[in-house]
């Protein structure tokens, strides 16, 4: 036997005291939504900024290996991780109205380009040599430079060498 | 309050403006179709009941969130959708359906703007269409079921226009092993 749906669902909304969400509780998630966009974002072109900036840095730091394949300094993790944030974006812009009608491969495209592009703007730009000059920062650099770039822990780095009075 | 008069979409936003009332009415209008809809999704008929219930609470529920100014039909069929993949999940499985081996021809331009003749082809769809894997059945029912535009099956699965045009084109592939469908004869 087929059920009244009508009837038990008002049965239900009643007995159950359903509410109806307000408009501001909707506003909030598009808000949330936008600002998780913008920080994903803002974090990719970081990590791609990092990508760029650290085999230069190094090689700045070694003059004697001036020549060295900028590819052997390349930080590959930096890569997978700022592609597994861009992932990330299209998966939330595929979540915004009109997001999932666009082509899935043309919006990657888009979005790695947009991320590549303001990662490598932002590595020519003066910001990382001014977050260095901070010793939180220069700490944070030095960190993802040993961890990230290959042969990065085995340079010789004046910073971290023992002084002569210890 | 005569509603009858009132659109989908005015129906919808009275209810914003009002708290909820005229969700009967709404209820009244999609019960039958969506019913219908579920119904072909999943093969247990209490199931499906159970999921449109769920549809109309969370319709009820979530009503502000309903942009007024687009159509108010993909936007409910997309709510029962979710809904009664939902049910679909949580019971035992349908059939399992990728037995069916069908390498599409890439080649084949799908011109959307073509229709096959609807009716013909509904009616040698029925018996064979749950054999399909779920992906190509919703979209086969929501268009010679439901008569939906690709326009309204994009907006409802959130899938881009040609892929909807593509799975149908995959789905009766798929289906012509089973029924003599020459649908190219109706394109």
């Amino acid at each position: 036997m087929t059920k009244d749906i009508k009837k038990e669902t008002l049965k239900k909304i009643s007995d159950e005291k359903i509410k109806i969400k307000s408009k501001s509780y909707f506003q909030l998630l598009n808000i949330l939504l936008y600002g998780i966009s913008v920080v994903l974002i803002l974090t990719g072109i970081y990590i791609f900024n990092l990508m760029f900036y650290l085999p230069s840095r190094s090689q700045r730091m070694l003059p004697q290996e001036s020549t060295t394949n900028y590819l052997s300094l390349f930080p590959w993790p930096l890569l997978i991780a700022g592609s597994m944030i861009v992932g990330l974006i299209i998966f939330v812009y595929r979540n915004y109205e009109g997001g999932y009608k666009k082509h899935l491969a043309i919006t990657a495209g888009i979005i790695f380009f947009i991320i590549l592009f303001g990662g490598a703007l932002v590595a020519g730009a003066n910001l990382n040599e001014e977050l260095e000059r901070k010793p939180h920062f220069k700490r944070f650099y030095q960190w993802n430079e040993d961890n990230f770039v290959p042969r990065g822990h085995q340079r010789m780095n004046p910073d971290r060498l023992p002084s002569p009075m210890q | 309050m005569n509603f009858d008069s009132l659109s989908d979409e005015e129906l919808a936003l009275y209810m914003q403006q009002n708290n909820g009332q005229g969700i009967e009415i709404l209820m009244e209008r999609y019960e039958k179709p969506l019913l219908r809809y579920a119904k072909r999704l999943i093969l247990d008929p209490d199931c499906a009941e159970d999921a449109i219930q769920n549809t109309f609470i969370a319709t009820y529920q979530n009503i502000n969130s309903y942009d007024t100014k687009r159509p108010f039909s993909p936007w409910i069929y997309r709510i029962a959708h979710n809904k009664t993949i939902n049910e679909i999940r949580s019971h035992k499985p349908q059939i399992k359906l990728d037995e069916i081996n069908v390498i599409p021809d890439s080649k084949t331009q799908i011109d959307i703007n073509t229709e096959i003749d609807i009716k013909k082809l509904r009616h040698k769809l029925t018996s064979k269409i749950d054999l399909l894997p779920i992906k190509y059945k919703e979209v086969i029912v929501l268009r010679y079921f439901e008569d939906k535009n690709y326009d309204e099956i994009s907006d409802i699965l959130k899938i881009p226009k040609n892929t909807v045009g593509v799975r149908i084109k995959r789905g009766l592939d798929k289906l012509k092993i089973f029924i003599d469908i020459k649908y190219k004869d109706y394109l």
